[in-house]
């Protein structure tokens, strides 16, 4: 169950561990009416999240096509994980 | 030199459940955290990749995986009977488009590459043999 709050006209949603495969597949099907309702800029926060794959990326990347790029924002990513955003070129959407 | 032997079903819950033994092995060699984090990257992108793409039918299939350290050098081989396909004729990924031409999917290769040192490729006697190369 990912835990969500509303602050300063953001949604944030908060993340846990492991955000591979197996796991984004379950996000996905759990985020999928939320972000549809989420009327300001969405954030996701990564302050609990050890790991990231490429299937985390891809939520990403559909999060911002549906509510426009700079209305996703992912906050307290770790280093290793900024990283990753960056080789992929999705560091305007770090914080 | 340590070497991690794995062998999975294919199946993403195995590819999970073999995280455990590789934070194992990483730990008993010291791996810095960054280290950690670029071997499960690179093992979680390429045997998913397999699991979820390499086989045609319901069977289930074995998927070898060999993590082995020497000095400064850690090496990954990922081998399968999975249809043929090297991960290295995939045309290299744009990342500097704008987000509506951004495709959705298909990074997962491309960061390996740019994360492993070096990625070599081999298909013999029916089976998919892919080699990684990380500095510790």
């Amino acid at each position: 169950m990912i835990r969500t709050e509303k602050s300063d006209g953001k949604d944030i949603f908060f993340f846990d561990g492991r955000m591979d495969t197996a796991t984004c597949a379950g996000v996905e099907k759990e985020l999928d009416g939320q972000i549809e309702k989420a009327e300001g800029t969405v954030v996701f926060d990564l302050g609990s999240v050890d790991f990231v794959s490429s299937a985390f990326l891809r939520i990403c990347i559909a999060t911002a096509k549906k509510k426009g790029a700079g209305n996703l924002k992912v906050a307290n990513a770790a280093p290793s994980i900024k990283k990753v955003f960056k080789i992929a070129g999705l560091d305007q959407f770090l914080m | 030199m340590n070497k991690l032997d794995v062998v999975l079903k294919n199946s993403l819950e195995e590819l999970q459940r073999a995280t455990g033994e590789i934070d194992a092995f990483l730990e008993q060699i010291g791996a810095s955290g960054e280290t950690v984090f670029n071997v499960h990257f690179v093992v979680e992108e390429m045997l998913s990749n397999v699991i979820k793409y390499a086989f045609k039918d319901s069977s289930q299939h074995e998927i070898l995986l060999e993590i082995t350290s020497e000095k400064k050098d850690l090496r990954i081989v990922i081998e399968d009977d999975g249809m043929e396909f090297n991960p290295l004729s995939v045309p290299e990924k744009k990342t500097d488009l704008p987000l509506q031409e951004r495709e959705i999917g298909g990074l997962g290769i491309h960061l390996v590459r740019k994360i492993a040192r070096d990625m070599t490729y081999l298909r013999r006697n029916g089976r998919n043999r892919l080699e990684m190369s990380l500095l510790i």
